[in-house]
């Protein structure tokens, strides 16, 4: 590679395209020749020590094999670098869909069986390649790989060479277990050597997956293992209708067990696969695009009737907001209703007809308007009462009007009517708050969605009082749901306090548990708080918050360390969800003002579980640590249950320490021992 | 979540499939920047796809909404479900968007 910079100073961060648990994903664009690019970063500060030298270790080697690579269906790498206990790479800018969105569901392929064989052989074909340059990728899956748009050359781009094996390198050694259980070979799984056979069983569960909408090994971690070791999936045509008889003998073949049994390379797949689909009449058309539009739903829209021709410019004016009025002002209408107010003040030239004229449009278009404006506010509390559709366009019309009047007539006392309308809504508005202030004094059990939902109200009127024009109540609706929003956030904190310092009775715990539940409302409540306008106030109420739900995680994984092997299977898996939906919400909270707080949270929630997971490892090992002949027990099941419900979060979640660790357990023993492979084998 | 894009007509058309929540919602706030700052003219974002949308979802829109206002482009809804519809309903966003049962009749109300 020619002029690598190998910082980050050499590029202009234009977007952030996406955020996870470890690092974020920007748009820029490169200072020296303004080509655009993709950057992630790992950010180290955002890791936990244990998991920071090796996902640094991947990051170097997904740099080092990317320049390596060079090949249409490979997403390049362009550049890379240390960050502040972080690391960079700098990535060709993709234009595509993640094909894990385009996977469907089960019976329902959202890929016709065309265009998944097109999808396919070009992944084949980029298998080659790399297989032929020593690497084998040991991570094949849909969220890896890039759907292209159908004017490309090639269907797809595969990315993600983070835990890709190259040939005579001793990064990822034998043993290692990484990879996506779903997706993973036998071999691989068993942490045996593998090769590129390996890649190829993974194309062939994508394969599987894109042709039904399913995958072939699916449920708990430690069944899915038991499946990918000992299990033939049932053929892709029992799931799907009307695909050709060739694929079931394809995927078969595809996942065989044995790697030795299955193509002997990439190319021999895909020339299989052509031979067998020509043959049995089925060709596949050249270059199909995976581009479909979805089935629409259809009801009669409607379009605006086109007014009458005019009689003069005034009549013109009031019978366009008349038809706004009897069906619904739209932004087109709006448009053309300025037009028309424009030409009104060009040809009405007469001080006195311009004045009659202003107190016609007055009484018979602006009154009516904001009467209908009025009448049709989305005000909070009444989703029961009917609303205008067009509130806020009717609003924008009023302004407009409102505008149009004082041009024809200086004299004309026009902001009066407006005024009076916005007002009687910032009332309503008004009441809300006091209302919703008293109730949550006294209510243990706020409806955070329909708070939410009225929050929203609010925001609509606050679009519709921007479009008015109407400034003062602006400010003082916005006051309004800053306090509404600090409140709640304050009641939601004091119920998780009264958890975390006066012991979890069940009602307690079942508020909880529905507060977090709504992790949804929760995050666009703290983003409200967060705004730059209303930050000062609302970013202590948030941190708050967040120290109280950092306990909350914390005492709530100590419940579960000491109910290891005894709780039962939903409820711990519920409990160890919420602890989850707590580390999501810090993971996706984006505020500056609270980062220390959110740091904290994820540090501490990570420790406790790691905590927990070694525990029941260890508790596993020592349930089935005696002579394999004796009966799996009630707690050896329930621990197993415990696991796979640890390994779900960690793997939703980008916890690979975690994940591994779990995983690496469940494979020795699934392999290990009879008993389980009989327990797993009955479901 | 999925997002593609097309022209129809002369006018740039967002289709979201699968859900729109604060996991999505950034990658979807991405695309629509990306269509008001580059594209011309009306918007289309067809909802028939998505399948959810949370409060997350509607603030991305509301957001959409207020740049288009800025640029004086129209900008159109079309195809949702009924569940999502009911969220609209229930936030007050139905009197906020201009929507159509269609695609068709959206881009016809946004060129």
């Amino acid at each position: 590679m020619t002029a690598t910079p190998q910082t980050l100073e050499a590029y202009d961060v234009t977007e952030v395209l996406g955020r996870g648990a470890m690092g974020t994903v920007f748009g820029a664009t490169r200072k020296n020749d303004g080509a655009t690019v993709a950057i992630k970063t790992l950010s180290g500060d955002l890791l936990v020590d244990d998991e920071r030298p090796d996902l640094i270790a991947r990051f170097q080697s997904e740099a080092e094999i990317g320049r390596r690579l060079d090949h249409p269906g490979v997403v390049k790498v362009l550049d890379s670098g240390p960050l502040k206990a972080g690391y960079f790479l700098v990535m060709e800018w993709v234009r595509g869909t993640l094909l894990s969105d385009r996977v469907g569901r089960p019976g329902r392929p959202a890929l016709s069986w065309q265009q998944t064989a097109n999808t396919l052989l070009d992944l084949l074909d980029t298998l080659t390649y790399v297989h032929a340059q020593g690497v084998v990728h040991r991570d094949i899956k849909p969220s890896n790989m890039f759907l292209l748009p159908p004017e490309s050359p090639v269907s797809i781009k595969l990315m993600d060479f983070g835990v890709a094996r190259v040939e005579g390198s001793n990064l990822t050694q034998t043993g290692d277990l990484v990879g996506t259980p779903a997706f993973m070979s036998p071999e691989q799984l068993e942490g045996r050597a593998i090769g590129p056979a390996s890649d190829l069983f993974s194309a062939g569960v994508l394969l599987y997956a894109l042709l039904t909408g399913r995958r072939p090994f699916e449920g708990s971690v430690a069944s899915i293992m038991h499946q990918v070791l000992y299990r033939r999936p049932d053929p892709p045509s029992s799931l799907t209708e009307d695909l050709p008889p060739p694929f079931d003998e394809i995927v078969a073949r595809a996942l065989q067990k044995d790697p030795a049994n299955r193509y002997a390379s990439a190319t021999a797949f895909a020339a299989e696969m052509r031979a067998l689909l020509q043959r049995a009449g089925a060709p596949l058309p050249h270059g199909g695009s995976a581009s479909d539009s979805p089935t629409l739903e259809t009801s009669p829209g409607v379009a605006p009737t086109p007014a009458q021709a005019p009689e003069d410019p005034l009549t013109d004016v009031l019978q366009e907001i008349a038809a706004g009025l009897a069906d619904r002002v739209t932004q087109r209408r709006v448009a053309a209703l300025e037009a028309k107010l424009e030409t009104l003040d060009k040809e009405l030239n007469d001080p006195a007809g311009r004045q009659e004229a202003a107190a016609r449009l007055l009484r018979e278009g602006l009154a009516p308007l904001l009467e209908a404006v009025e009448a049709g506010a989305p005000l909070p509390e009444a989703t029961a009462a009917p609303t205008r559709q067009d509130f806020v366009f009717a609003a924008q019309a009023a302004e407009r009007i409102a505008a149009g009047l004082r041009n024809l007539d200086s004299g004309l006392e026009t902001a009066m009517p407006v005024q009076a309308v916005s007002g009687r809504l910032l009332q309503a508005a008004l009441g809300f708050g006091g209302r919703l202030s008293a109730s949550l004094a006294q209510d243990d059990d706020p409806d955070l969605v329909a708070i939410s939902a009225n929050l929203m109200r609010l925001d609509v009127l606050r679009d519709a009082m921007e479009r008015l024009g109407a400034a003062g109540e602006i400010a003082a609706l916005s006051g309004t749901q800053s306090m509404v929003a600090s409140q709640l956030m304050l009641k939601v904190t004091s119920i998780i306090r009264r958890y975390t310092e006066g012991g979890a009775d069940d009602l307690v715990r079942f508020s909880v548990a529905s507060l977090l539940h709504e992790v949804e409302e929760l995050l666009v409540l703290a983003e409200r708080l967060v705004d730059p306008e209303s930050e000062q106030l609302g970013a202590p109420v948030v941190r708050d918050f967040i120290v109280q739900a950092t306990r909350l995680a914390e005492m709530t994984v100590e419940e579960l360390m000491q109910q290891r092997g005894q709780l039962e299977a939903r409820s711990f898996q519920g409990r160890l969800m919420q602890v989850g939906l707590i580390y999501l919400f810090a993971v996706r909270l984006d505020s500056e003002a609270c980062r220390a707080a959110l740091q904290d949270l994820i540090a501490r929630v990570y420790a406790k579980l790691e905590a927990l997971t070694e525990a029941l490892c260890e508790q596993l090992e020592g349930e089935l640590g005696g002579p394999g002949d004796g009966q799996v027990t009630a707690t050896t099941r329930t621990v197993l249950h415990q696991l796979s419900a640890v390994h779900d979060l960690a793997e939703r979640l980008h916890w690979q320490e975690l994940d591994q660790r779990v995983m690496r357990l469940l494979r020795d023993r699934v392999m290990a021992d009879a008993r389980l492979r009989q327990l797993l084998a009955a479901g | 979540m999925d997002v593609q894009e097309k022209d129809e007509d002369g006018v740039w058309v967002l289709q979201a499939t699968g859900r729109l929540d604060s996991y999505s919602s950034r990658d979807f706030e991405q695309s629509v920047n990306q269509a008001i700052e580059t594209r011309d003219g009306g918007l289309v974002l067809d909802m028939g796809g998505l399948d959810y949308v949370s409060s997350a979802g509607l603030r991305v829109l509301l957001m959409a909404a207020k740049q288009m206002r800025g640029k004086a482009r129209p900008l159109a809804l079309c195809g949702m479900r009924s569940n999502v519809r009911e969220v609209f309903d229930i936030s007050g966003f139905s009197s906020l968007f201009e929507i159509y049962g269609d695609l068709e009749a959206a881009v016809k109300a946004v060129r």
